[in-house]
């Protein structure tokens, strides 16, 4: 058993260094994103394409001074960038990155031969709660936000940190739901029986890979936009609002202060897009070609081989969603802060809790025996959804913030009733 | 009765009212120092009682990391309701609601460690947070008077310790009394205790109703806590078009 501990260790520090610098990298890939899409070139200057630009900013970062401000509360100032580095780091340890070893497969002989006595898990911790645990640990983050925002002593990271909590708090209630709506559908937590349940197809339609986004797709639409409010990402930013805020919570902060910040924020974004990828894009699931390799599905528990197809396969799609991220990032615009709030409380909760309401129904038909197909939910998402629009036009519009035509609005008011007097156009 | 568990309940009591706040530095640290007395004597009590107990009770003696957290979760407890800032309270309480999550792992009840965390510190602290800032500066500007000072130390102090001295001896005393009666404490759970699928069916058989009648409590407090919040002034009148009609 001391052995599977080793493992397991050592496995934890290499998804650690993994994430470490892949983030380095990620930060260079969002400039070469956000360059590409406004039709720009990107950093180019450090090393071959500028792939040597992360290791000059990280120079740089550590050589920026270390400032504390006067108004600061010092032990909160100094003590919230490690509240919020902690708990991001700490989400991968549930994340089934590379399937399940086959007892009998161990190391290869010039590594010594040495054998695992039981099926080994490819990933840090296996526990009950499987996805709960990244859950807390997203719930836990949003400390370091605000006593980031409270402890510097400035209106602007205050206004920052209020705005990340009330935002946090809101978008968790659709985040969880959703996420409940497919766990019991496959009752359980743990994130590795659920993509087992994945890497098949449809018995009806069997093209399409039976992954969770086919057979809930309102459940992984609302669970995509809660993860972007969640890592505080475009349209969502509002906690570091540029136009408004500065740099919001952590306008005070500088040199490896400010970096871990915004390494935080790019562990949560990995963190998010790996749940993504296991609860919703079949995790290691290979579609269609696992037919060509294996002649049927693909198998669970895997000798070597089998493990590094997954670990790559799980990889690849983590980026490709890391990619979308960006994407969304530098082409949809920020919310209004009452559009976030009324899109979390009258949009995503009652959405949530319909998917989550169907997903259980589903259960119970079969469990009784009269629905077995999951193509069965995937027309009931479609029917919600369709429900939810019909319903959206009937219920009465907010009567606050309405858009207006300008020549009625408050910058250009209209003219007293029975004057004659003509408004000057703008 | 049991004189450790005694003193060591009375040194607490003594300890934690030298440390509510009053604004004099001093006392904080003599409190803090009879704290660890009471910590020390409570600790006597403890392995004493385990070891008269433990052929019944348990199979073996306790983790190291039982001591730890629970070390961290008591010191964590003064610190919520000595420390003379609010806010520095809110995340006391933050870290003790995490050492109790802590202690629960260790009893292998991991569901409820993780509702505990999610609930406790990431949902009700958050929003206790949130207030706290709202209401009171940043920075290093002092704290009001309502909460440098504490405003009834002696009857608070006693009341509860008294309280604690009590389910102290209860435990110390009543529970061997009742491990060789009729409801006799299993050392161990059955297979899957303190797991999510017991607790699930638990739920949802044996305590069905209670748990429907907290659902309806709560959703009853919901609707009463949007209605207050909600404004009485008339909405403002708009024409089909969208504009608002001049007055």
């Amino acid at each position: 058993m001391v052995g599977v501990f080793i493992a397991h260790l050592i496995f934890a520090l290499v998804v650690l260094g993994m994430t470490l610098g892949l983030v380095a990298y990620l930060i260079l890939l969002e400039r070469k994103t956000a360059a590409w899409i406004q039709d720009r070139i990107g950093p180019n200057r450090v090393g071959p394409r500028g792939l040597l630009q992360p290791l000059a900013d990280g120079v740089k970062f550590i050589l920026k001074e270390e400032f504390v401000p006067a108004n600061a509360d010092r032990i909160l100032f100094l003590l919230a960038p490690i509240i919020i580095i902690a708990p991001a780091l700490c989400g991968f340890a549930v994340i089934p990155w590379g399937g399940v070893l086959a007892a009998g497969a161990g190391l290869p002989h010039w590594l010594g031969g040495w054998t695992f006595p039981q099926n080994f898990h490819v990933m840090v911790a296996n526990p009950q709660i499987g996805v709960l645990f990244v859950i807390v640990m997203a719930s836990l983050s949003v400390y370091g936000v605000v006593l980031g925002g409270w402890a510097s002593g400035s209106k602007y990271s205050f206004l920052g940190g209020l705005r990340a909590t009330a935002q946090m708090i809101s978008y968790e209630i659709p985040l969880v739901l959703s996420l409940l709506s497919v766990a019991v559908v496959a009752g359980t937590l743990r994130l590795e029986p659920i993509i087992v349940g994945q890497a098949s197809y449809f018995s009806t339609v069997g093209f399409l890979p039976a992954w969770n986004v086919f057979i809930q797709p309102t459940a992984f639409v609302l669970f995509v936009t809660c993860i972007f409010a969640e890592a505080n990402r475009t349209p969502f930013d509002l906690a570091e609002c540029e136009q408004e805020l500065v740099g919001g919570y952590h306008t005070e902060y500088s040199s490896m202060k400010f970096a871990m910040f915004f390494l935080a924020e790019y562990s949560a974004m990995i963190t998010g897009a790996a749940v993504a990828v296991a609860l919703f894009l079949g995790g290691w699931h290979l579609p269609w070609i696992d037919q060509l390799i294996y002649r049927g599905p693909q198998p669970a528990v895997t000798g070597w081989a089998g493990i590094i197809l997954k670990f790559i396969v799980f990889w690849g799609k983590v980026i490709l969603f890391l990619f979308f991220y960006m994407w969304v990032r530098w082409t949809l615009p920020r919310f209004r802060f009452d559009q976030l709030m009324n899109l979390a409380w009258r949009g995503l909760i009652p959405l949530s809790l319909g998917t989550f309401i169907l997903a259980a129904v589903f259960v119970y038909l079969r469990r009784e025996g009269i629905l077995a197909d999951r193509v069965w939910l995937l027309l009931g998402n479609i029917g919600l959804l369709a429900g939810a629009i019909v319903f959206n036009y009937m219920f009465p519009s907010p009567t606050s913030n309405r858009r207006t035509p300008v020549r009625h609005s408050r910058y250009n008011p209209a003219p007293p009733a029975g004057s004659t007097q003509t408004v000057a156009p703008v | 009765m049991d004189y450790t568990l005694i003193l060591a309940t009375a040194l607490g009591a003594i300890s934690l009212y030298l440390m509510l706040p009053r604004g004099r530095a001093a006392l904080v640290k003599l409190g803090a120092l009879i704290g660890v007395l009471a910590l020390g004597a409570g600790l006597l009590g403890w392995f004493h009682w385990t070891a008269q107990e433990q052929a019944v009770h348990y199979p073996g003696p306790p983790a190291i990391f039982f001591y730890i957290f629970a070390a961290i979760a008591l010191a964590s407890a003064a610190g919520v309701v000595c420390h003379p800032r609010p806010l520095y309270a809110a995340l006391y309480f933050v870290l003790l609601t995490l050492a109790a999550a802590a202690l629960f792992l260790l009893l292998r009840a991991e569901f409820i460690a993780v509702v505990l965390i999610i609930i406790y510190a990431g949902a009700i602290l958050v929003t206790y947070v949130f207030v706290i800032m709202l209401a009171s500066p940043g920075g290093e500007i002092p704290a009001a008077d309502y909460d440098r000072i504490s405003a009834d130390p002696l009857a608070a102090v006693l009341v509860s310790f008294l309280l604690l001295g009590t389910i102290l001896q209860m435990m110390s005393y009543g529970q061997a009394a009742l491990a060789h009666g009729p409801g006799a404490v299993p050392a161990a759970g059955p297979a899957g205790f303190g797991g999510m699928g017991m607790l699930g069916a638990n739920l949802y058989s044996h305590y069905a109703l209670p748990l429907e009648l907290a659902g309806v409590l709560l959703t009853v407090s919901l609707v009463g806590a949007v209605m207050i919040a909600r404004k009485n002034e008339p909405p403002v009148r708009m024409l089909d078009s969208g504009e608002i009609p001049a007055e």
